[in-house]
């Protein structure tokens, strides 16, 4: 192999395991802010943490992250669903009965919105908020048959 | 949602320019003739981009919990290949149109156009054919605008408008209404019309 | 966009429409816009600060590559503490945060550090200009953000940390909500442009 080309391909082997190194310093700080997105959904879905425990990832574009809630006798699930609008956008809490229907809905913040108080309000602000609960009662459904 | 309404949906009420705000600023780039090549280059890169993007992320990095990621490997594996291959067109054929679609789709790729409809559709709740119809829809829903904000611009350019509007703020305000205008073709809209 | 001979820097929002369009989009509150302005101007800065020693150690064919990926690693990286800081905000700016990587004021700093172009005082300084841009973008996305809340929320929320960013609110009603949209950005960025002509042009210096 000519010696240019050799120096060449060195050159780029170097730059691909740099980048690399990059690709895995990211992706540690994204497993290390994963956990503490967690954290903070699961003390926004219930009081106590040691009843919530993370059972998927359904890769939905309104919620990450699935959490089943056993409350004493009771199970349930929890969503953190991000609702967007034209004009604004906002964090809501969702709870979901185990056949997969909603139990109840609780604004946790927004950025540029008026917060509304009920459910029936924030599915009024939010155009897209009944397809994302849908999606969640979906994956609660699926989450029950692949579990039971 | 249908087809349709991801069609009329992606083109209009959420365009990728008068909604997202994603590429060039309306009016700030003068329009050239090639007004065909660069609509093909922006549907042919922004599909490509996407269904790229789509792969990686619902694939490869989702189930591993490292969606976040797609972006970087974006940067990293998607866009030598599209710079690559746009290069390879506009070499190819010396004056014909693959020319001047590779030329194009070559300034396109590093942009927050071709990054952001990628983006979009592969963190959507799409399929991959949904994904690559709405991402194909989104590039020529970007050109519709500005292919509308010339010809607004080439009037404006003629009107007595006061000095301080001159240019510019006049785009922006016309940008703004054209906005308001693509606001109404939406889902609800194609469920009104198709039933 | 460059530093005049009497020392005046154009505003590369209102004078350059640098950056502008996501800003139309995010942009919709105080709290919006100083994180997204600070996550600009972190990437524009950082990236000016990285990339030229860079050139001494890579070769040219691969400069564009890396920059590109350093610029996203970057803006990724933002992205992520900023979803620690507020998870509200960080969902609130969405994939916006991430496509910091190819921002207008991201890109306008990686074609100074590839350009020959001088600025700053000592007409040497490529880094000064990258830093006095980003600033008053900054400021600028968060003046916006601030005029479109006040104005059309009739509130003003502040960038704290937490779920629940404060909230002041001035009055119980939405009185112009339609400012919040991206067609009420466009509009409204029409008439600060307006009227940064007219004040630059009062002041006696030329407008971009």
């Amino acid at each position: 192999m000519p010696a240019d080309k050799r120096e060449r391909m060195i050159e780029s082997l170097a730059v691909a395991a740099a980048l690399g190194f990059l690709v895995l310093f990211v992706a540690g700080v994204s497993l290390a802010v994963d956990s503490q997105a967690i954290a903070v959904e699961t003390t926004a879905l219930v009081a106590d943490p040691s009843t919530i425990s993370l059972v998927g990832r359904p890769g939905d574009p309104s919620f990450e992250r699935l959490y089943r809630i056993s409350d004493g006798s009771s199970v349930s699930y929890g969503v953190v669903l991000s609702l967007r609008s034209a004009s604004s956008s906002a964090l809501v809490a969702a709870r979901l009965s185990r056949l997969g229907e909603l139990k109840g809905l609780r604004l946790l913040g927004s950025a540029s919105a008026k917060l509304p108080a009920d459910a029936v309000e924030i599915c009024s602000l939010f155009p897209g908020a009944d397809e994302a609960i849908g999606r969640a009662c979906a994956a609660v459904r699926s989450a029950e048959e692949s579990g039971s | 949602m249908s087809y349709l309404g991801i069609v009329v949906g992606t083109a209009f009420a959420s365009n990728a320019l008068l909604s997202y705000g994603f590429g060039s600023v309306p009016g700030n780039k003068a329009e050239g003739g090639g007004a065909f090549a660069s609509a093909i280059a922006l549907a042919c890169v922004n599909a490509l981009a996407s269904a790229f993007l789509w792969g990686v992320h619902n694939i490869f990095l989702g189930p591993l919990g490292l969606g976040s990621l797609d972006i970087v490997f974006f940067s990293l594996l998607a866009v030598p290949l599209l710079k690559f291959l746009s290069r390879a067109a506009a070499e190819g054929e010396s004056q014909g149109l693959l020319a001047r679609v590779g030329a194009e789709a070559d300034d396109l790729v590093v942009g927050s156009l071709v990054f952001g409809i990628a983006l979009l559709v592969s963190r959507g709740a799409y399929s991959l054919p949904e994904a690559l119809v709405a991402s194909l829809v989104s590039g020529l829903g970007y050109w519709l605008a500005t292919v509308l904000l010339g010809a607004l611009r080439s009037r404006l350019e003629l009107s007595d408008l006061p000095a301080p509007f001159k240019g510019s703020p006049a785009m922006l305000i016309s940008a703004g209404l054209m906005a308001l205008a693509f606001m109404g073709l939406d889902a609800a809209f194609v469920k009104s019309l198709a039933g | 966009m460059s530093e005049g001979r009497d020392g005046f820097v154009p505003n590369p929002v209102l004078a350059g429409l640098v950056g502008v369009c996501p800003l139309i989009a995010v942009s919709r509150s105080l709290a919006e816009g100083v994180i997204y302005g600070l996550g600009a101007a972190f990437c524009a800065i950082a990236l000016g600060a990285v990339i030229p020693p860079l050139k001494g150690i890579v070769a040219d064919r691969l400069q564009a590559p890396i920059s590109l990926a350093l610029s996203t690693a970057l803006a990724l990286a933002y992205a992520l503490c900023a979803g620690l800081y507020s998870p509200t905000l960080a969902a609130s700016l969405w994939i916006y945060l991430p496509l910091l990587a190819v921002s207008g004021l991201s890109l306008g700093a990686l074609r100074r550090c590839s350009s020959r172009e001088r600025y700053g005082p000592d007409g040497k300084s490529r880094l000064g200009g990258i830093c006095v841009e980003s600033i008053m973008f900054l400021v600028t996305a968060a003046f916006i953000g601030a005029l479109r809340e006040t104005v059309g929320l009739g509130s003003l929320t502040l960038p704290t940390p937490g779920l629940r960013p404060t909230r002041i609110e001035f009055i119980g009603i939405a009185p112009l909500s339609f400012l919040l949209t991206p067609s009420g950005g466009f509009i409204l960025l029409g008439f600060l442009v307006a009227a940064y002509k007219i004040i630059v042009r009062a002041g006696g210096r030329k407008a971009s």
